[in-house]
């Protein structure tokens, strides 16, 4: 069910109306009779794959509970019985059947994530090295749909297992909170992808409708849709036609292009999370956030905590930290200290960690070699930053550097802009050879733009369209400003009057439909689905 | 309760202005004169003088030149034909200009896609078109709550919208009402001058095609209430079908009985049916080089068409038998022309 359909809105109505009707202690059903619904409604095959996940983990984290129980009560048993060596022997028992579990169940499902995302890749890759020894090829006939969702879900999923492994939350006893929580519609397709106790704190309480959370919710929703319609969509065209065919533009014209991808993944991302965040505020449940002013960041390894950050945090609980305090990496960092200097020793365990936690985010994003370069580049640069710490350190104290002053934060906000956009094109224009491509046509053709009729695609109709489209760019940029201190609905309630601010939000509405109709008849697929 | 009071009030606040501004936006489309069937303004200046009126699709529209029908018949004559117009679009246009009108003569056109056009889907952009004619935002509601189905409103209300939007835009740049828009008397010439040249023979092209020829039941029920509405009103109702390309007549295998149809529709009704596809000196006067495209007359070929159908119009409510002018049915045609494989 796409969220830009009128089907959805309907559907978003009975479901609300359903949620404040029924009492209270059935609300949730209300959210996983809606949730099966819209899952289902993806194709019911994809139910089986959603399915399997949710009762996978659910028999896993029971299990792995009641076998910690078990070891807690044995231990208390056999207590007076038990010398160090035999309590360690018996925690060691425990904890490989625990640990043998826990990695059958994150190998069955990041197995049939990998399936689904990654075997066209695979066998493309084996290929390629097969007939370059003159092999014969393995026909790859496989026509696989990717379950939606699959890379979030699971994602949240085997988050909440190493949780429930780790001891940081009960395992559910209830399957069906435990299949909410794996396919709660808002968040399913796209994130944000929440840990148990976040998530499951919202979801399982009582809520009132309340006057403040339906109007604010409504607001941000508008918001969403006339951010993804009225900006993502137009900008889409416009950029779609550029990468498809950059070699045709000079430096200039192909910098403006990946700029302005950047402010439409921004505003299809971003106005999805409004959508949905704006949605549950109505309900009165609160979602992880997971944008920050992203663009506003000052480097690179900020810009990252900013954006997308339900992932990134997913990355460091479960991939950085576990690699960066493992005790074979914390030795490394020793040996490095004692050979090379502190600053080694403290950098290369989280250098090793970082390699690993971008290497897999690329992966997460996509099935290709553009992805793991746009991965290796982001980590490139973060643990070069890393390393050249101490080195910046100096040089802003011979520059004598204000770090707190404007210009300065204006430079590196703009800097980590552009280096994010220019790191963000490589796996968009079609692959890695053709992302190259493009920065080589930023950085080596410096012609003065003479091909204007680049502009044609967001001119042909109207110029009340690109009005439309650059004033929707100017207020994306003032909601951020204003965010950096309150929510920008706080600074409307203050700053306009009523009647302004309705005649705004229908504006908005208006507007999404006449542009985004437009551009991509109206029910343009959000981008992140694609991950 | 405090919060549902208020909440109720902000939604129906909301939707006031809602509505406000998107009627602000479709008024502008509404009031907009730029496109060849925006002429609510000329009928209404029109209103009281006319005597003669045509309903139909482009065919007409393109084809039938109320000048022309004036100079022979001495009639005042609008046709009120657009693209893509429905039967209910014509029913209700006809209603409109005879309430406001002495009309005595009707003209409507039925082509041999009038009647299985699909209600609530392929006649949208007709009906779209029509909403544009009509006066008051209720006569426009009415319209659109009875010719649009629930499925196709997100699809109305963005077209409303964008061509709000897109006039505008010219309203701003002062082409609100434009002048290279000929409105003669609801006649829209296709005056691009880009000529339809028939690449194909009607021998080569004989009976390669059939027409759908289910007939709807609304587009049914529509096209009895004009009769029904022509003969309350005293008004002789002619049904015509404008002649498309040779080619096209070539083409179709099927339309002797869109032909039968109708004339057992008039011969029913009591009312006339001119098909002018069997006009037997169609080729002497419309040759299909000048012919827009394979169903559309061009700018030359309307008005030598208009005169020549006046002619017969006015033989025919003379009293005069008119038959001998027209082929008895296409299997004739074809066979005199020569589209017809030799036996």
């Amino acid at each position: 069910m796409n969220l830009l359909s009128f089907p959805f809105f309907i559907f978003l109505l009975i479901l609300t109306i359903l949620y404040f009707l029924v009492p209270k202690r059935f609300q949730w059903w209300v959210l996983l009779a809606g949730s099966l619904y819209f899952y289902g409604c993806s194709g019911p095959r994809n139910l089986i794959f959603i399915g399997i996940t949710a009762l996978s983990t659910y028999l896993a984290a029971r299990r792995i509970e009641s076998l910690q129980l078990a070891q807690k009560a044995e231990l208390a048993a056999r207590k007076k019985e038990l010398d160090r060596a035999g309590k360690a022997a018996l925690k060691e028992r425990y904890a490989r059947r625990t640990r043998r579990l826990l990695i059958l169940t994150l190998v069955l499902n990041f197995g049939l994530l990998s399936y689904f995302k990654y075997l066209h890749f695979v066998v493309a890759q084996i290929n390629h090295l097969i007939t370059t020894f003159g092999g014969a090829a393995i026909q790859d006939t496989w026509q696989l749909i990717v379950p939606m969702g699959i890379s979030f879900y699971t994602f949240q999923t085997m988050g909440y297992l190493v949780d429930v492994y780790w001891k940081k939350v009960p395992a559910e006893k209830h399957f069906g909170k435990m299949l909410l929580f794996v396919c709660f519609f808002p968040q399913v397709t796209q994130g944000p992808i929440s840990d148990w106790s976040e998530l499951t704190g919202e979801l399982f309480t009582e809520h009132d409708f309340t006057y403040h959370n339906f109007s604010w919710g409504l607001q941000r929703m508008f918001w969403g849709y006339f951010k993804k319609m009225a900006l993502a969509n137009a900008l889409g065209v416009f950029v779609r036609h550029l990468f498809a065919h950059y070699s045709e533009y000079t430096g200039i014209a192909a910098l403006i292009g990946a700029f302005l991808y950047s402010i439409q993944i921004y505003a299809d991302f971003s106005g999805y999370m409004d959508i949905v965040c704006g949605f549950c505020e109505v309900l009165g449940i609160r979602l992880t956030e997971n944008f920050e002013r992203p663009y506003f960041s000052k480097s690179i390894a900020e810009y990252w905590r900013r954006w997308h950050s339900s992932l990134g945090r997913w990355f460091k609980t479960y991939i950085y930290y576990p690699i960066a305090m493992a005790k074979w990496n914390q030795k490394l960092g020793r040996y490095m200290r004692d050979h090379f200097g502190k600053a080694f020793g403290r950098a290369l365990p989280a250098s090793v960690a970082l390699v690993a936690v971008w290497l897999t985010t690329g992966l997460w994003h996509g099935a290709s070699w553009g992805y793991i370069a746009w991965g290796g580049v982001n980590g490139l640069f973060i643990i070069f930053s890393l390393w050249m710490e101490p080195i910046y350190e100096g040089w802003k104290q011979k520059l004598h550097i204000n770090e707190s002053a404007f210009w300065w934060r204006l430079f590196q906000v703009v800097r980590t802009f552009v280096l994010v956009t220019l790191i963000k094109v490589l796996p968009e224009v079609g692959g890695l050879r053709k992302g190259l491509g493009l920065w080589k046509q930023i950085f080596t053709n410096h012609t003065i733009p003479t091909n204007m009729h680049m502009l044609v695609p967001l001119y042909n109709r109207s110029y009340i369209d690109t009005v439309v489209i650059i004033l929707a760019t100017v207020l994306l940029l003032c909601c951020s400003l204003i965010q950096r201190r309150q929510p920008a609905r706080a600074w409307m309630q203050k700053h306009i009057p009523y009647p302004l601010r309705l005649v705004f939000f229908a504006m908005l509405i208006i507007l999404a439909v006449y542009i985004g109709g437009a551009y991509t008849g109206l029910t343009g697929g959000f981008m992140y689905a694609e991950f | 309760m405090q919060n549902f009071k208020q909440t109720l009030r902000t939604v129906i606040c909301f939707l006031i202005v809602f509505s406000l501004l998107n009627a602000a936006i479709m008024e502008i489309y509404f009031n907009s004169e730029r496109r060849d069937y925006q002429d609510k303004n000329d009928r209404a200046a029109l209103a009281g003088t006319l005597d003669t009126l045509v309903v139909g699709a482009s065919y007409a529209k393109r084809g039938i030149v109320p000048a022309e029908i004036d100079k022979v018949l001495g009639t005042s004559t609008y046709n009120l034909a657009h693209a893509d117009m429905t039967m209910q679009a014509r029913y209700e246009m006809l209603k409109i200009e005879i309430a406001r009108n002495p009309v005595k003569l009707a003209f409507v056109e039925v082509s041999m896609d009038s009647l299985n056009l699909k209600p609530y889907d392929t006649t949208r952009e007709g009906d779209l078109y029509t909403l544009a004619r009509l006066e008051s935002p209720i006569e426009r509601q009415k319209y659109a709550f009875t010719a649009f189905a629930p499925i196709n409103y997100g699809w109305l209300y963005y077209q409303l919208i964008s061509r709000g939007f897109t006039d505008l835009k010219y309203w701003t740049q002062g082409d609100y009402i434009s002048d290279s828009v000929s409105h003669n008397r609801g006649y829209a010439p296709f005056n691009e001058k880009k000529h339809y040249k028939a690449k194909l023979s009607p021998q080569h092209e004989y009976h390669t095609q059939i027409r759908e020829q289910y007939r709807y039941a609304k587009n049914v029920k529509y096209l009895n209430k004009i009769i029904e509405l022509c003969s309350k009103n005293d008004i002789e109702l002619i049904l015509i079908e404008v002649p498309m390309s040779e080619v096209s007549i070539a083409r179709y295998a099927n339309l002797q009985e869109v032909h039968d149809y109708f004339a057992q529709v008039a011969s029913e009704n009591s009312i006339g049916f001119l098909d002018f596809n069997l006009w037997k000196e169609k080729t002497a006067h419309l040759s299909d080089l000048k012919y827009h495209d394979a169903t559309h007359m061009g700018d030359e070929l309307a008005p030598i068409f208009t005169e020549q159908f006046a002619n017969i119009v006015q033989k025919y409510l003379a009293g005069e038998d008119v038959s001998d002018l027209f082929y008895p049915d296409y299997d004739t045609l074809c066979s005199d022309r020569g589209y017809a494989p030799q036996q």
